[in-house]
């Protein structure tokens, strides 16, 4: 690879123009390294150069937000720099905004490397560390170089296609991918390393940091429940003899539909199971177990007036949280079409 | 006062090969593959067994790998009490061990719950440990294809573990290389005092695949032979796990097999350091997965009153089992011991098929903020293409779907290949959170 051609992101502020008075800047393109882009220079030297500059105002960008990222997206492509800095941010909530967004945006469309900086309070860190690898800074520019520096040996490894460490070691925001890696050490070896220091109140460093748990608002109750219609929806595989909707025994990103008889409920059909999570065999005896037809029949006209005459069924092993979810809002669609109250909810 | 000392005599086997008479010469294993076919072969289920010797850098996959064991012998007697020696406790004495070596059982019907694949060369040897041990493959043909499976199952357990102990016979009355010894109490109470005292707790099997109801699955070996596993939290000694005692049930050898047991890292670890850095307490707290909600609190409860109450515990080392129910499990034990005051580290195994930290575990308590990462069973390697396939014709994934190329380049899920993602912590596969 030849020279390493770096084009350098800025607002209006770090680009030398001025204050909030000139956030309505519209995109300026200069030849040059401007302002805190001398540090990247710096750090450059002797595998690449900083070919241009492009300050644009915070203001202009996050009330133009498409026309500006055309505009900015044509200045780079026309670059064609092998990797792009954006910021550093620091706090500066719609700077960060900008920041993330381009370089989404030309991670996504020019298919180039991008690295910006930003503190972990700057609204942008957690709208963007997904997808855009975001360095660590502190609330002001005091270690300006430093943040630099992070930001180009982040950069210069993805532009070169090395392998990057991780997040700690790097300076990044964790973007919560996992990554399979052979370390030097047995699980059993880092367990007991671990357990040690956390005994002895030394520091030590999670693998796996637990993920925030969305916590999902409870419908409100059934004002009626002796008028209510109820439905019966599974996550334990059942499906029809055959597999129609070719649910998967793991991984399940669809659901079937079962329908089911007034008089004889689940009978007069036969039925499968796809999950790997249990031994299938009680249920293939029975399907009531796994979705209790035979019971919610003979309860209607007494608490609740009836029920739904679908069963929704899918594969609750190893699903992912995002298909989750989808399965869900697609099956909630259907039941509040059909005018359901209540779902019961069977799992194994 | 009984001893309770365990001091296995290592042997270090470098080269496995075919011989007239089964013996050890050096650092060579020679096997007499008749006398050995002819005893596996007396089983009744069988119509056929086929031995192979495999050895590190060979051009070849092992597939349908149900278990691996590594070939011991106690000198007392009495190896794999309840299967094959009579139920009597174990876990002290001698017994010799070929390291180097590893018997391999197969499961040709390809209805191990966790079947796997051991490459010798390319990309997947290094992601098992078996790519770097002589592996003694036992192929064992059913007579009747439809056979129970359990059945077939139990069949084959007995084949590796009487193979295990009739190789390891072969070291004779001979010198070993080295004795591992293993004796907690070593460590008298002087040297005790200011030591952090830390448990080990071993999730051993979950009930969730089990069919109680057939003969073949009640007769599955999982501690000290078969019978109806403890569903209430209960003490094994450590040493009782490296000797024998335990098994992780039919078919979950891929990912928790017996040779791990049989080298349970946390163990060896736990083992290492006690008297100097901790004092490891002399009870291994050991659970059966139960499925429902009731009997988990229940589990998870107790447990940590004997954690507590008990053991007397300073922290803890809380691993699992493969299922989403051991996970559960797990996360309720974290917070009940946390609750008490025990430290703990939860170990786990990612199920994120797409690499993104929000699928890869199920636990969402704070208080698991100790996490060491087994591996992440859903992650994917590119398996190199090879000259030759053990173990059978067919190799089904979970989903039903057969591997079509078996001798050529696929990729498959981590799952699939043999202790790669393992619970008794002898893998070095893990994870980096980026």
């Amino acid at each position: 690879m030849g020279e390493i051609k770096v084009i350098h992101y800025l607002n209006q502020f770090f680009g030398g123009y001025g204050g909030e008075d000139k956030a309505d800047l519209g995109p300026v393109f200069l030849e040059k390294p401007v302002g805190p882009g001398a540090l990247l220079q710096e750090r450059l030297k002797g595998i690449g150069r900083v070919t241009g500059t492009i300050v644009c105002g915070d203001n202009y960008f996050g009330e133009n937000q498409e026309k500006a990222t055309r505009t900015l997206l044509g200045m780079v492509e026309k670059c064609r720099p092998d990797l792009v800095i954006a910021g550093p941010a620091y706090k500066a909530g719609r700077y960060g905004f900008a920041c993330g967004s381009i370089c989404q945006e030309i991670q996504e469309h020019l298919k180039i490397p991008c690295v910006t900086g930003m503190n972990a309070l700057n609204p942008g860190t957690a709208q963007f560390r997904s997808d855009v690898y975001i360095v660590e800074t502190g609330e002001t520019p005091r270690k300006l170089r430093d943040d630099i520096m992070k930001m180009v040996n982040v950069g210069l490894k993805l532009v070169l296609h090395e392998k990057l460490g991780a997040p700690s070691e790097e300076g990044y925001f964790p973007r919560g991918r996992v990554i399979t890696v052979i370390g030097n050490e047995t699980s059993g070896r880092r367990a007991v390393d671990m357990i040690l220091a956390k005994v002895k109140g030394t520091p030590w460093q999670t693998e796996i940091p637990i993920p925030d748990v969305e916590i999902v608002p409870m419908a409100p109750g059934i004002s009626d429940l002796s008028a209510s219609t109820i439905a019966l929806v599974t996550d334990g595989g059942l499906t029809l003899a055959g597999n129609p909707d070719h649910i998967p025994n793991l991984n399940a990103k669809t659901f079937t539909q079962i329908g089911v008889s007034e008089t004889s409920g689940l009978s007069g059909n036969s039925y499968e199971v796809h999950h790997v999570g249990y031994n299938d065999a009680y249920v293939l005896e029975d399907p009531n177990r796994l979705v209790p037809v035979d019971v919610m029949l003979s309860g209607e006209g007494k608490a609740y007036a009836r029920l739904h005459p679908v069963v929704y069924s899918t594969s609750g092993a190893v699903t992912s949280k995002l298909n989750g979810q989808a399965i869900g809002r697609q099956i909630a669609a259907r039941l509040i079409e059909a005018k359901v109250d209540g779902v019961i909810l069977t799992s194994t | 006062m009984k001893e309770n000392k365990l001091r296995l005599l290592v042997r270090v086997i470098e080269e496995v090969e075919f011989g007239p008479k089964t013996c050890i010469e050096g650092a060579k294993l020679i096997i007499s593959k008749s006398e050995l076919t002819d005893l596996l072969a007396q089983d009744p289920v069988f119509a056929k067994v086929e031995i192979s010797i495999t050895r590190p850098g060979d051009n070849v996959r092992i597939i349908n790998v149900s278990d691996v064991v590594e070939p011991r012998f106690r000198v007392l007697g009495n190896d794999f009490p309840g299967v094959l020696g009579k139920i009597e406790a174990v876990g002290f004495g001698d017994a010799y061990v070929l390291r180097g070596v590893a018997v391999v059982e197969t499961n040709v019907l390809g209805t191990a719950l966790y079947r796997g694949i051991i490459d010798h060369s390319g990309e997947g040897a290094r992601f098992t440990p078996y790519s770097l041990t002589n592996n003694v493959v036992i192929v064992c043909q059913p007579k009747d294809q439809s056979v129970d499976k359990y059945e077939y199952a139990w069949a084959i357990r007995r084949a590796a573990l009487k193979a295990s102990v009739y190789l390891a016979k072969a070291a004779g009355k001979s010198e070993p290389e080295f004795i591992e010894e293993y004796d907690l109490d070593k460590v008298g109470d002087a040297d005790a005092s200011g030591l952090p005292r830390i448990g080990y707790l071993q999730q051993i099997v979950s009930l969730q695949h089990e069919d109680l109801r057939n003969p073949f699955n009640q007769k599955e070996p999982i501690v000290y032979g078969y019978g109806p596993l403890p569903s209430l939290p209960t003490l094994l000694h450590p040493n009782e796990i490296l000797d024998g005692a335990i098994m992780a049930g039919y078919g979950r050898g891929a990912v928790f097999s017996l040779y791990s047991l049989q080298n349970n890292s946390f163990i060896k670890e736990l083992y290492h350091r006690h008297g100097s850095e901790l004092l490891f307490s002399p009870g291994v707290l050991t659970i059966i997965v139960p499925t429902s909600m009731e009997e988990k609190d229940r589990v998870a409860s107790m447990a940590a009153q004997l954690a507590g109450s008990v053991l007397k515990l300073d922290g803890i080392v809380i691993s699992r089992d493969w299922t989403g129910a051991g996970e559960t499990t797990q996360a309720l034990l974290c917070e009940k011991m946390e609750d008490r005051g025990i430290k703990t580290v939860v170990t786990v195994r990612g199920a994120s098929a797409d690499n993104s930290l929000s699928d890869f575990v199920t636990i969402f308590s704070d208080k698991a903020d100790a996490v060491v990462s087994c591996g992440n069973g859903y992650d994917t390697v590119t398996l190199s293409p090879v000259s030759e396939v053990i173990g059978g014709e067919v190799f089904r994934l979970r989903s039903g779907v057969a591997i079509e190329n078996l001798s050529g380049k696929f990729s498959i899920q981590l799952v699939y290949v043999v202790d790669a993602v393992n619970f008794a912590g002898i893998s070095r596969v893990t994870t980096m959170v980026s």
